[in-house]
């Protein structure tokens, strides 16, 4: 009995029902630890996926780009072989911009032509060409290419602003 | 006899605790593994992006590509129409007998009347995975005949 009695006072603060609360609040501790490592990780994994989809909308919008500077390069060509009169080249040429599409919008005081392809939903790409007079070595200048943000659509999201009265 | 029936259920109990517990650790141990290697991925294929886009920025510049690639990548290997860099586990770019994963620019040129048509598709993969592509063109007007 002397021996028994001896193990239960070396056992004090070791009760039963001690060791499996322990054991639940590790097991919680773990397991937030684990919902927290995956959750930033899959985050983490789908921003990754999402810039790169971006770069790779990028680069296409580019791709278009230079597929419209073509297609210009040689219109122009073609109106420079037939006509020699920079006010009708200009002409012509503003009629031949229609046709490329990519919402081409043309300023007749400057010669300068807007195109715009679009990147995803908020972004586009954005690029301004200066039409060259006939007598110029070069038919075109790409005179800036930038992308712009789109600002978000808040239309039916009307906000109960004070009105100052 | 209490004392003795105490101190055996609480050798059960650990018992059953800690078989419990170790059934856990290895659940969430390979779960824990599993986000390791999902952000390692991540980062990976940031950092293939980040490499491919410069490779594309210099292919998209108005100066010989070939000269610059010699000039940035000493090490890549230049052929006509590909090009081949060898980079390391950090994406930095190593001789070709140490490396972990490839940079591949497959090059093609398409004249027309008034111009080049110069295309180029970016590749980065190991021998077992890939990473990331990119395809990039580049239209170089002729000059108008004066």
């Amino acid at each position: 009995m002397n021996r028994w009695n001896h193990r239960g006072k070396v056992g004090v603060g070791t009760n039963i029902g001690f060791v499996s609360l322990l054991m639940i609040f590790l097991t919680l501790c773990l397991t937030c630890f684990c919902v927290l490592a995956l959750s930033i990780a899959s985050k983490d994994s789908r921003l990754t996926e999402r810039s790169l989809d971006y770069t790779q909308s990028y680069y296409q919008a580019d791709e278009l780009s230079q597929e419209t500077l073509q297609k210009l390069d040689l219109g122009l060509s073609t109106i420079k072989q037939n006509i020699n009169d920079p006010s009708q080249y200009y002409t012509q040429a503003s009629v031949f911009l229609e046709t490329l599409g990519q919402d081409a919008r043309y300023e007749e005081a400057d010669h300068t032509v807007t195109f715009t392809y679009s990147i995803s939903e908020k972004s586009k790409l954005l690029q301004v060409i200066q039409i060259n007079a006939p007598s110029e070595k070069t038919r075109y200048t790409v005179l800036s290419t930038h992308t712009i943000s789109l600002p978000d659509d808040l239309s039916g999201q009307s906000q109960n602003l004070w009105k100052g009265n | 006899m209490k004392g003795r029936s105490k101190s055996v259920g609480l050798l059960i109990e650990i018992s059953i605790s800690i078989l419990f517990f170790s059934l856990f650790c290895a659940i969430a141990l390979q779960l824990f593994v599993h986000a390791k290697t999902m952000s390692e991925n991540s980062v990976l294929k940031t950092k293939a992006m980040s490499c491919a886009q410069s490779v594309a920025d210099l292919f998209r510049s108005n100066e010989d590509f070939h000269d610059l690639i010699k000039e940035q990548y000493p090490n890549a290997s230049i052929l006509q129409d590909q090009i081949v860099i060898s980079l390391d586990k950090d994406m930095q770019p190593i001789s070709s007998d140490s490396e972990a994963y490839q940079l591949t620019a497959s090059l093609n040129e398409e004249p027309t009347e008034t111009g080049i048509m110069k295309t180029a598709q970016i590749s980065v993969h190991s021998e077992s995975a890939f990473l990331c592509s990119l395809e990039t063109k580049k239209y170089f007007p002729k000059e108008a005949a004066s």
